[in-house]
């Protein structure tokens, strides 16, 4: 039976010059750099041209990987600044306060918060609610499966940080989805009293 | 509903960084409970993936990402355009100076120069024929013998993941290359030639395989490219589905007007796909011309 190639083996022949194995590489991450991409970013078109800018620096970038950081860390980080230099380069900065309420808007109508869950509403809607700064963290532990101390490297911040924003950032989502769902379930939810913890 | 626990705390429970006391507290708490489920909801949610890029997006950023890595690197630095090229000229050096090669080639080179000793001599001066050999021996030896030459590549192969490791074994092999033109007067060398035109052939053939489209976000998008070297002349044409769309008429016409040549590539010109033909012209510039009619674009 044939057994699938090891990413740093195929990284170490994209490195000497193997196309193939590079195809093999980028084919194989595309899917979940795209995630990424497209929960940070936010519409579709916008993920497709930040995804394909990550693959692109990925590849400019490659013979710089040497291994210390999982090649998933080091492909998130890449795909986050891509996504946030979309947001960026298309002008469509997020809210730059997370306690301006008035850049909250309304999403939809649900009866409560169970309904809105198992109706899988969007929560790509919710998510763009949110300042990066909270929305990145939390697509990167959510959706990447990052620990809080490869977050803290992806982006540069402390762990301690990370938490922080993690933190708000989930409470935040569901305060917003609560408020669709008019269940009341709603709360202060450490927004007030939320201070980085570096 | 109020829980008695922070946000922070519930959320470190989600993730399963929160001490078991704290974990138990949680679970005897209705509202802190009801507000962990929220919690943890969020994070599925979050944690599902959106929908998919299209198959055909998914093939053009992935062919984008390909074709940037075939793009020649700025001076300086390092790429993987440049490691393949290392790789095909180590595999060409190593497969003409294979062992086999160097033992036939050192023979016949042996036979050359010791003949003339023993005629000339007529085996009564030992003492010369001696001092022969050993000045062969040596050279031999000096001319980057066939275990040198593998100590080179190996030396290549050990230092995959570093290109600066890739360089000096590069820069090894030069030197290897440069100490064998010794052995070019050798009467095996239209044989060697041979090996190395056959290994050219491969090269392009390798090279032709690869060919694939490249496709960019407008006009402007793609020339940006070819300005970073992520297209180059002749690299994209011999793909056979960018082939079935292009007018064979306007791809004469201009490969007539173009030098050095031609690519092609798709582009979303204002929301529309279209195949153009990219004019690579010896003043540097480039211009872009529908597949099709051959108009100019953009």
């Amino acid at each position: 039976m044939q057994t699938l190639a090891e990413d740093d083996d195929l990284i170490r022949a994209a490195q000497d010059g193997d196309m193939a194995s590079l195809e093999i590489l980028l084919d194989r991450h595309h899917d979940r750099l795209r995630a990424v991409c497209a929960r940070v970013v936010g519409r579709g078109a916008d993920a497709d041209d930040a995804c394909q800018q990550a693959l692109i620096s990925i590849v400019k970038n490659l013979d710089k990987f040497d291994g210390r950081a999982r090649f998933t860390t080091w492909s998130y980080r890449i795909a986050t600044n891509a996504a946030i230099d979309e947001l960026r380069r298309r002008g469509r900065r997020m809210a730059d306060s997370i306690d301006d309420e008035d850049n909250y808007t309304q999403l939809a109508s649900i009866g409560n918060f169970d309904d809105a869950v198992s109706a899988q509403i969007d929560v790509q809607a919710a998510l763009e609610q949110l300042p990066e700064e909270f929305r990145v963290p939390v697509v990167l532990r959510d959706l990447g499966g990052l620990d809080y101390d490869e977050i803290a490297e992806t982006l540069n911040i402390p762990p301690g940080t990370v938490r922080s924003r993690i933190a708000r950032g989930r409470s935040k989502l569901a305060d917003l989805i609560g408020s669709l769902s008019g269940d009341g379930n709603q709360r202060d939810s450490g927004f007030v009293q939320g201070t980085d913890h570096d | 509903m109020t829980s008695p626990f922070s946000d922070e705390q519930l959320s470190a429970v989600v993730d399963g960084l929160a001490d078991p006391e704290l974990v138990q507290r949680v679970q005897a708490s209705p509202d802190a409970s009801a507000r962990l489920e929220q919690l943890r909801a969020v994070s599925e949610l979050v944690g599902t993936s959106p929908a998919p890029a299209t198959a055909e997006r998914r093939a053009s950023s992935i062919a984008a990402a390909l074709a940037a890595a075939e793009a020649v690197a700025p001076e300086g630095v390092s790429s993987l355009a440049v490691a393949r090229e290392k790789a095909v000229e180590r595999k060409r050096f190593t497969d003409r100076f294979s062992p086999q090669v160097m033992a036939a080639a050192a023979a016949i080179l042996l036979v050359a120069l010791i003949t003339p000793f023993l005629i000339s001599n007529s085996g009564s001066d030992t003492t010369a024929s001696d001092t022969a050999t050993g000045e062969i021996s040596t050279s031999l030896s000096d001319a980057g013998g066939a275990d040198g030459s593998d100590d080179a590549t190996d030396s290549a192969d050990d230092s995959d993941r570093s290109f600066d490791g890739d360089d000096s074994a590069a820069d090894s092999i030069d030197s290897g290359s440069d100490a064998s033109a010794a052995m070019e007067a050798a009467p095996t060398d239209e044989a060697m030639e041979e090996d190395a035109v056959e290994n050219d052939s491969t090269a392009d053939t390798s090279a032709d395989d690869e060919a694939r489209i490249f496709f960019s976000n407008s006009p402007l998008g793609l020339l940006a490219a070819i300005e970073q070297g992520g297209i180059l002349p002749n690299l994209f044409v011999s793909d056979p589905e960018i082939q079935s769309t292009v007018n064979p008429e306007c791809l004469v016409d201009l490969t007539d007007a173009a030098e050095p040549g031609l690519a092609l590539a798709e582009i979303d010109n204002d929301g529309v796909r279209q195949v153009v033909v990219i004019t690579f012209e010896e003043d540097g510039t480039n211009t872009l011309f529908d597949a099709g009619d051959c108009s100019p674009v953009g």
